[in-house]
């Protein structure tokens, strides 16, 4: 575990010196804040947009941030040979994998963190109250952004950083999309084909659905209670965590025999 | 190394946690379900066309779907200050795909259509009204447990665009069903703070969910059952004020507002059970002049007799010919009904552009009313392509804003103190409604039928 | 060398490492016994890392075997007493000297005082203790393969893999470092030294191999691989028919006329410089010089790798 830990804390250091990451933490701060421009509707109004985009804002900066990320923890690693010096040492490669998982989570989880933390204070500024639903919402984002994560590092230790940009996407629009997958599973029209229902199915339940994760609309309408919403919220972290885990033990086991 | 033994065991064990990953997704599906849009809508509002921007799209089906929905809703904004109505339509309906929660679209939405797509003369486009409802009511689907939905649509729609009394009277008393739900949920679970708030906001809506109703079942000509309603009301102002929900003003005025509603509801019970008898011929009477094609003047006599001077504490009065009583008049292809829309797809917005349906009223003085009405200005709106029309003017004793409290007083709720020798009416239809009969209402009625040659006709022409 | 005494440190038996297409290393066997400095030689692209980077277990032999201290490559234990200094070696460059090596004694275990006092005595070591807190950003060439060679001594290790680990070297570090090497040696440490510094293997080093095209062309002591040197013959006056010097020339090929004098060159066992001789007195000629040309390591390097370019266009 130590071992593990200090992969991580040379890898958190590392990538928060990285500006291609500060980029997307600037660019998303900067929406934020002009998210506050929106000032000339109804004030319900203004809260519906400041909340929904301050959401949107800090989950894409976070996909981008996970993904670009993700791709190259490893590669970087074999790229400029740091990891010849790391793995000489008596350092097994499953705890190599899980260092560098663990260090850029805890680089992803600083970066939600201080996005959630600057767009909780405009609201606080916005509402006169503290808000603690906007943090239900940014949680979720965070654990949401480790299957991203685990995702685009499970592709990384077999396939391109270039290749595996794209596919990482488009596996987390695919899995963002997966009412159109469940709605195709469960349509009608297609009941008669077997073999398409079942494929559709299939996708919705292997495909890491993230769309599970977009929980911001009672959050953006206090009017709104879901019920059951505490049981939801431990649903959805333990379904990311047994999918990083699949995707790490996965990514573990072909690392294993991969030439460096 | 691992050995390979091992690394395939990990690989299977790997491979297995899909079987709770799958059970866990289908356990969470239903959930899921109450924070989403209606994705199956939203993609085919994407694929029409003038539909989605495909940016907006884009944002729709990732994380942006509220920000989406909430930028589409000020765009709308935009579009209502600029005239641009054609516009405004398929926005709302998409928006509330997108955003099933967002309470003001619906609201704003269903209203735009009802009242705000106008003629020259500020008539508005009933061709509108069934999508209005439908809209209605999908919003209550989607937000069963806000009262003010059901509020809105019963006041605002059926009650005051339609007269629609039957289904105004449904959705205020699911909608007092529905407080009376959340109150005692918040009761039966003192530690939640959701139920509690919930609890509040709820019972704040007495105001105008609660004094709807009772006017609701004054206009049913159901005095008890509205005695009932405002005592309630009364008691549920009061816990409010205890509980120190909302502002205190509010309430007490509130509370005092009902306390007046009660002492002259139990009055005029007492008083019009005799006075409103023996019924008082109101000597209808009604004339369609064609002006110029698409032109008419409505014009007539209404022998509107009320109390003049009415002591409520005494019932002591004096009868005579009020002002400001109304007669509607509703001008439409002779077939039409209002169609009921269940399912308000993108399609059913396209209107019907040969369909024609124009209502107005004309206010009564000295018994006598008359007014002009030009379609002439709006070929959109009254296309006139229909080989038949019907006109239909009538007097409606229930309806608040025809009939004044003092004519109420000779007549009735229900006008079963009016009679006529020519145009009374007891089959209870008011023209244009969608719930078919409202009992013992008695309504003063005389139907023309126009051909299209009457309508386009040149010169001037008096239909009797 | 008395080598065989010693344990083996390394032994690699037929190791054969294919990718796809290519063969990197075919069929090479290999021991090197502890206590001894091994210099492992070739151009680009011969094989060498990749056979360094099958001894450590970075990747995996196609076939044969490799053991490294008596055990397995990449097996944990082993690696406690092994380390690597990779050819251009890069560090994370937020860091500094001191948490650089520090982060890799963390690796082994250290923590505390003894981390703190073996990172101190690392530092002076290879003579970075001055600039220990810069970040490794600013850190020129030769300053990243001081830490590379500090890093790898993090673990007091019994046997070091260098790669090239003088290359961009500026002479004054070149020679510190070669002096570092010996005094590794001489503290009972193995190492496995790849370069293409033929000067330094062929000053430190105890044996040596040339690796080309994924074979060993030659195996040895620096003494064996360069004996047997060539002698120069000029001779002056020599009176020869076209006969006599076709006899010549069955002697030795390398024959010139330069201003009337013979250049003989040939090889240096005595049997053919007698022959040569006793041709050139056999045809009058006087003897001015007999010069023994003793062959280096590079003669030897480039010699074998043209032979391996030869046999590789016969073989194709």
């Amino acid at each position: 575990m130590s071992t593990i830990w200090l992969i991580a804390n040379g890898t958190f250091g590392e990538a928060m010196r990285r500006k291609i990451l500060n980029v997307f933490l600037f660019v998303a701060l900067a929406i934020i804040v002009m998210t506050f421009a929106f000032t000339s509707f109804m004030p319900r109004q203004e809260l519906v947009l400041i909340k929904s985009m301050g959401l949107g804002v800090i989950g894409l900066a976070g996909v981008f941030i996970s993904v670009i990320l993700g791709i190259n923890l490893i590669p970087n690693e074999i790229e400029r040979r740091t990891i010849y010096t790391i793995l000489s040492k008596p350092v097994q490669r499953s705890e190599f994998v899980l260092g560098k998982f663990l260090g850029g989570l805890m680089t992803v989880f600083s970066n939600i963190a201080l996005m959630g933390l600057a767009f909780l204070l405009l609201i606080v500024y916005k509402e006169h109250a503290i808000n603690l639903d906007v943090l239900k919402g940014i949680l979720m984002i965070f654990f949401q952004l480790m299957i991203v994560g685990a995702l685009a590092l499970f592709f990384s230790v077999f396939l391109s950083p270039f290749v595996n940009f794209f596919l990482t996407f488009a596996i987390y629009l695919l899995g963002s999309l997966s009412s159109i997958t469940e709605s195709l599973a469960k349509d009608p029209d297609h009941h008669k084909n077997a073999f398409v229902t079942g494929f559709f199915y299939l996708v919705h339940v292997v495909i890491p659905n993230f769309a599970n994760y977009n929980i911001q609309n009672p959050i953006i309408h206090p009017e709104i209670h879901v019920g059951k919403e505490g049981l939801y919220i431990v649903q959805l972290i333990v379904y990311a965590i047994l999918y990083t885990t699949i995707l790490l033990t996965l990514a573990v086991a072909i690392f294993e025999r991969r030439e460096v | 190394m691992m050995s390979n033994s091992k690394r395939q065991l990990i690989l299977v064990l790997a491979l297995l946690l899909f079987i709770p990953i799958g059970f866990l997704q289908v356990n969470m599906d239903p959930t899921r379900h109450k924070y989403e849009p209606d994705y199956g809508n939203v993609k085919s509002a994407v694929e029409n066309k003038g539909g989605l921007p495909i940016e907006m799209a884009l944002g729709a089906f990732t994380g942006f779907r509220e920000a989406v929905a909430g930028l589409l809703w000020v765009r709308t904004d935009e579009f209502f200050h600029n005239g641009d109505y054609e516009a405004i339509t398929p926005m709302i309906r998409i928006i509330t795909w997108l955003d099933p929660h967002f309470i003001d679209v619906y609201e704003t939405g269903a209203w735009h259509m009802d009242y705000n797509f106008t003629d020259a003369d500020q008539r508005s486009d009933r061709r509108y009204i069934p999508l209005a409802l439908s809209l209605m009511r999908e919003g209550i689907k989607n937000n069963p447990d806000l009262p003010e939905l059901y509020s809105d649509l019963a006041f605002t729609h059926y009650y005051r665009k339609i007269s629609d009394f039957n289904m105004s009277r449904e959705y205020y008393e699911r909608g007092m069903k529905k407080i009376i739900e959340i109150e005692a949920d918040a009761k039966a679970n003192p530690n939640d703070a959701n139920k509690k708030a919930a609890a509040q906001q709820a019972a704040l809506q007495i105001t105008t969910l609660g004094h709807g109703l009772a006017h609701t079942y004054e206009a049913l000509g159901m005095p008890d059952e509205a005695l009932k309603q405002w005592e309630y009301c009364y008691k549920a102002h009061m816990d409010n004020l205890a509980a120190g929900f909302g502002g205190q003003f509010g309430e007490s005025s509130s509370a005092q507002n009902v306390q007046k509603q009660i002492q002259e509801m139990t009055m005029r019970r007492k008083w019009r059970a005799t006075m409103t008898q023996p019924p008082v011929d109101y000597k209808f009477d009604a004339q369609l002049v064609r002006v110029a094609p698409k032109v008419f003047e409505m014009r007539g006599k209404l022998n509107s007799i009320g109390a003049k001077k009415f002591v409520l504490e005494t019932g002591a009065h004096e009868w005579g010919l009020i002002d400001g009583t109304r007669i509607e008049i509703r001008f439409q292809d002779a077939d039409y009904k209002t169609p009921e829309i269940n399912n308000f797809s993108l399609n059913s917005l396209s209107l019907n552009p040969n369909l024609t349906i124009m209502q107005d009223s004309a206010s009564v003085r000295d018994g006598k009313f008359s007014r002009k009405i030009d379609m002439s200005k709006d070929p959109e709106m009254y296309s006139f392509t229909a080989p038949k029309y019907t006109v239909t003017m009538w007097f409606n004793p229930s309806n608040h804003s025809d009939t004044p409290p003092q004519v109420q007083d000779r007549i009735g709720w229900r006008g079963e103190g009016m009679t006529d020798s020519r145009y009374l009416d007891t089959s209870g239809i008011v023209p244009g409604d969608t719930s078919g009969p409202q009992p013992g209402l008695r309504l003063l009625k005389k139907t023309f039928t126009l051909t299209h040659e009457d309508v386009m006709g040149q010169g001037q022409k008096v239909f009797e | 060398m008395a080598n065989d005494g010693n344990a083996k440190a390394i032994e690699i038996q037929n190791l054969v490492k294919k990718y796809k297409s290519v063969v990197a290393v075919n069929d090479i066997s290999l021991d090197v016994y502890e206590g001894e400095i091994f210099g492992f030689l070739g151009p680009n692209g011969a094989g060498k890392t990749t056979t360094i980077k099958t001894l450590l277990g970075l990747i995996f032999p196609s076939s044969g075997n490799v053991r490294v201290l008596g055990k397995p490559a990449g097996d944990i234990d082993i690696k406690l007493k092994v380390s690597y200094l990779p050819e251009s070696p890069y560090f994370y460059e937020h860091m500094s000297a001191r948490e650089v090596v520090g982060f890799y004694g963390s690796l082994f275990g250290l923590a505390g005082a003894a981390k703190t006092k073996r990172v101190d005595y690392l530092l002076d070591l290879v003579g970075l203790q001055k600039d220990s807190s810069k970040p490794l950003r600013a850190f020129s060439k030769g300053m990243l393969q001081r830490v590379g060679i500090a890093q790898a001594l993090i673990n007091d290790p019994k046997l070091l893999f260098f790669d090239e680990p003088t290359s961009g070297l500026d002479p004054v570090a070149h020679r510190d470092i070669r002096d570092l090497i010996v005094r590794l040696k001489n503290e009972g440490r193995t190492i496995f030294l790849s370069s293409h510094q033929l000067s330094d293997v062929e000053l430190v080093c105890d044996r040596v191999s040339i690796l080309n095209r994924g074979k060993i062309r030659r195996l040895g002591s620096v003494g064996e691989l360069i004996a047997g040197g060539n002698v120069e013959i000029i001779a002056e006056n020599v009176v020869a028919d076209d006969d006599q010097l076709g006899k010549l020339k069955a002697l030795t090929s390398n024959v010139s006329d330069v201003n009337h004098k013979l250049i003989i060159t040939t090889s240096a066992s005595n049997i053919s410089k007698n022959n040569v001789l006793d041709w050139v007195r056999a045809n009058k000629g006087d003897v001015i010089s007999v010069t023994e040309t003793r062959r280096s390591l590079e003669d030897i390097f480039y010699e074998t790798v043209r032979e391996g370019d030869s046999s590789a266009i016969v073989s194709a």
